[in-house]
């Protein structure tokens, strides 16, 4: 347990509720890279936050990560910064330099899709290898749901640095979950705070309709989804990156799945139209809530290896999950 | 508001926590070796005073309870483990599910000395089963409007009234009650809480058999059924308070989430070749939901331990545990068609599970409180009531 994890959360918080507004969302969502918001994180050590103090990092571990990463999905924060604070990691653990500017990760020899990669270097984690690919001018540019860049490595892409480092797949594909459950969590927080706030705010039939009974019901149910996918979100991060980790760390993200869309279809039935505007900010988390439930692995793939684990085990499914979570624990 | 206050931690069970699980297993392999319990062939608790007696015996009654009062002064988290490793296992602990759950921590909250000592150790010991009446023909969610009442006399209270819905009161030694004791200014004032002997004279238990076909509720009737004054529990028209502190003890448990999840053992028990895709996401999905409850539970017990009150949170387990029997009910049985595990009587202990699961769906998001008195609880943390 990290004595500081409140302190890069709180860091993280402070320079979002400062610098993130709609306009620099939008900004990025239309492919500008946020610059001077990337500055302010490196100042602050945050984008090296894993990476070891002997190594000019910080030498925070994922639980920190997660603290600061549920700060981005909460403020939509724009950029590559959780992919950017896993690819420093395991750059470094590949005794690798770290290149300068945002990263991305792209986990697994068959993907060739990352966050902004127009600008980014990307990070690739195959089986037992780290290769680090310089930001392309002739990446195919695309977006996911989030708005922001998703880009494709050009075909023929050679890396321009490489080394082994055990199990890096795995380890990248975990952090990164950990990591965007973590955001979901924020995400959903946001999006219940607002309509709270939302419908006291708003006044129909003379009355503000946080009165009506049936709007009271769905953000109780909403505020239930958020709390048991923070749980297991928390959970997740506390068990990291090992392997023994995978179970739950796939089991966060597909309750992360089912509650995201929970709380975001409610969030914007209480907020009717408006909700549905491009102008209003629930979208911005709505539709990163949309990208992030599947986003590297998907849910219904966590849902396969959690299941697929259960039926392989031969114990009774009771027995495997009380073990499951001891292990993580 | 800031969700702050309603998150709950990632708690990790402490070892002493998971010392008890092994205990409670290898006690459970035992019983299942010599022949005492039998493959459950229906959802919910079941009925049994000789398990009972057994589990008291082993000390896993009354756990947090002090010594001095027949208890173990264990903590609510190795509490907890025994309560989900008795459910997990289909362990028909109804006959002391609620004495240990909420009775006793009613005597220990609100009780007094005499009470605590008159009740506790046999409860501990197994020996003892309560029940809860509450619910009235015209009082059900809204608890408030019950007419029962108890009435001042020479030596003690003189009791009138129809109490519904009261589980294993055919079986039961006692009942706390609720009743009204005065008129009372506001809708929550004039309430008291009586501990009532069964067998005493005026108390009248009819069964009411419920849509499964089974003998589990009861209308319970007193006529002029006196008690004596130590028979009230706590104070005199304070009993509104007593029972929604109680209320929050019979939300909390894992029994609004487990009380299905022998169906879930039977499937995977039932599968072949290890099962399909589909049912391995089918699965990882019902999993992935109940890691989440427990995870609540979980913080939940230690909440309880640190003597907070886990109102809202306890709603919050029962709101989406209650949901997630329901669906649960239905993956497995979809699953079970699609996978043709249940075809010319194969499986029957499953399909057996499957369909007293749907006879009992609709029971579990209105039994210990309906799903909308609890968002109802959960609106008013949020601050919109």
């Amino acid at each position: 347990m990290s004595e500081n994890r409140d302190l890069y959360a709180e860091a993280a918080s402070r320079l979002f509720a400062d610098m993130v507004e709609p306009g620099l969302i939008k900004a990025a969502e239309e492919g500008s890279f946020p610059t001077q918001l990337w500055a302010e994180l490196d100042e602050l050590g945050l984008l090296s936050m894993l990476v070891g103090e002997d190594q000019g990092g910080v030498g925070a571990d994922l639980e920190d990560a997660a603290a600061v990463s549920r700060t981005v999905g909460y403020h939509a924060a724009p950029g590559p910064i959780a992919e950017t604070i896993v690819a420093r990691w395991l750059v470094g653990e590949a005794g690798l330099s770290v290149p300068p500017g945002p990263l991305a990760v792209i986990v697994g020899a068959n993907d060739n899709r990352g966050a902004w990669l127009r600008a980014a270097s990307a990070v690739r984690a195959s089986g037992n290898r780290i290769d680090i690919f310089s930001p392309s001018v002739d990446c195919l540019t695309e977006a996911d749901l989030t708005g922001e860049p998703f880009d494709r490595l050009p075909d023929g892409a050679v890396a321009t640095l490489g080394a082994d480092l055990e199990d890096a797949e795995g380890r990248a594909r975990r952090a990164m979950a950990i990591l965007r459950v973590a955001q979901m969590a924020g995400a959903m927080e946001w999006c219940v705070e607002r309509s709270v706030a939302y419908v006291q705010e708003r006044e129909q039939f003379g009355k503000p309709l946080a009165k009506l009974q049936i709007i009271q019901q769905y953000l109780a149910q909403a505020a239930g989804e958020f709390v048991a996918a923070d749980l297991l979100a928390g959970t997740a991060a506390q068990a990291g990156s090992a392997r023994d980790a995978e179970w739950i760390v796939a089991a966060a993200r597909v309750r992360a799945a089912d509650a995201a869309d929970v709380v975001a279809a409610l969030s914007h039935q209480v907020h009717g139209a408006i909700g549905f505007s491009r102008e209003y900010a629930l979208n911005f988390r709505t539709r990163r809530l949309m990208a992030w439930r599947d986003s590297g692995t998907s849910s219904v793939d966590s849902a396969r290896l959690v299941g697929s684990s259960i039926c392989a085990d031969g114990r009774p499914p009771w027995e495997i999950i009380c073990a499951r979570t001891a292990a993580a624990a | 508001m800031s969700m702050y206050e309603v998150r709950l931690p990632a708690l990790a069970l402490p070892p002493e926590a998971e010392a008890v699980r092994h205990e409670v297993r290898a006690f459970l392999a035992e019983e299942r070796q010599a022949g005492r319990l039998s493959e459950p062939t229906k959802v919910g608790l079941g009925f049994s005073r000789e398990i009972t007696r057994r589990i008291g015996e082993r000390g896993w009654i009354g756990m947090t309870w002090p010594i001095e009062y027949g208890g173990h002064a264990r903590s609510a988290l190795e509490r907890y483990v025994v309560t989900e490793e008795l459910l997990a296992a289909a362990v028909p602990v109804g006959a002391h599910w609620v004495a240990d759950r909420q009775s006793g921590p009613i005597f220990l909250r609100f009780g007094n000395d005499a009470q605590r000592r008159a009740h506790l150790p046999a409860i501990a010991a197994g020996e003892r089963v309560f029940c809860i009446g509450m619910s009235e023909p015209n009082a059900g969610s809204d608890l408030a409007a019950l007419r029962s009442r108890g009435e001042k006399v020479d030596g003690g209270w003189k009791l009138n009234g129809h109490k519904l819905w009261t589980t294993n009161a055919h079986r039961s030694d006692y009942m706390i009650t609720l009743v009204r004791t005065a008129p009372g200014e506001g809708r929550h004032d004039g309430f008291s809480q009586f501990i009532i002997d069964l067998k005493s004279p005026g108390v009248t238990v009819k069964p009411v058999i419920g849509m499964p076909g089974d003998h589990d509720f009861n209308e319970v009737f007193f006529d002029d059924v006196l008690v004596p004054d130590d028979a009230l529990v706590g104070e005199a028209g304070s009993g509104w308070n007593q029972v929604s502190a109680e209320l929050a003890y019979e939300r909390s448990g894992p029994e609004r989430w487990l009380s299905s999840f022998r169906l879930l053992t039977a499937l995977v028990a039932a599968l072949e070749d290890g099962g399909s895709d589909a049912s391995h996401i089918a699965i990882g999905r019902l999993s992935a939901g109940l890691l989440a409850l427990r995870q609540m539970s979980i913080a939940i017990a230690a909440m309880l331990q640190q003597g907070l009150n886990p109102n809202v949170p306890a709603a919050m387990v029962k709101e989406i545990g209650t949901r997630f029997e329901q669906d649960l009910v239905k993956v497995i049985a979809d699953l079970a068609m699609r996978e043709g595990l249940t075809v010319n009587g194969r499986n029957a202990v499953l399909q057996g599970l499957i369909e007293s699961g749907r006879l009992y769906s609709p029971a579990f998001t209105i039994r210990g409180g309906a799903v909308e008195i609890l968002r109802g609880i959960i609106a008013r943390g949020l601050g919109l009531r």
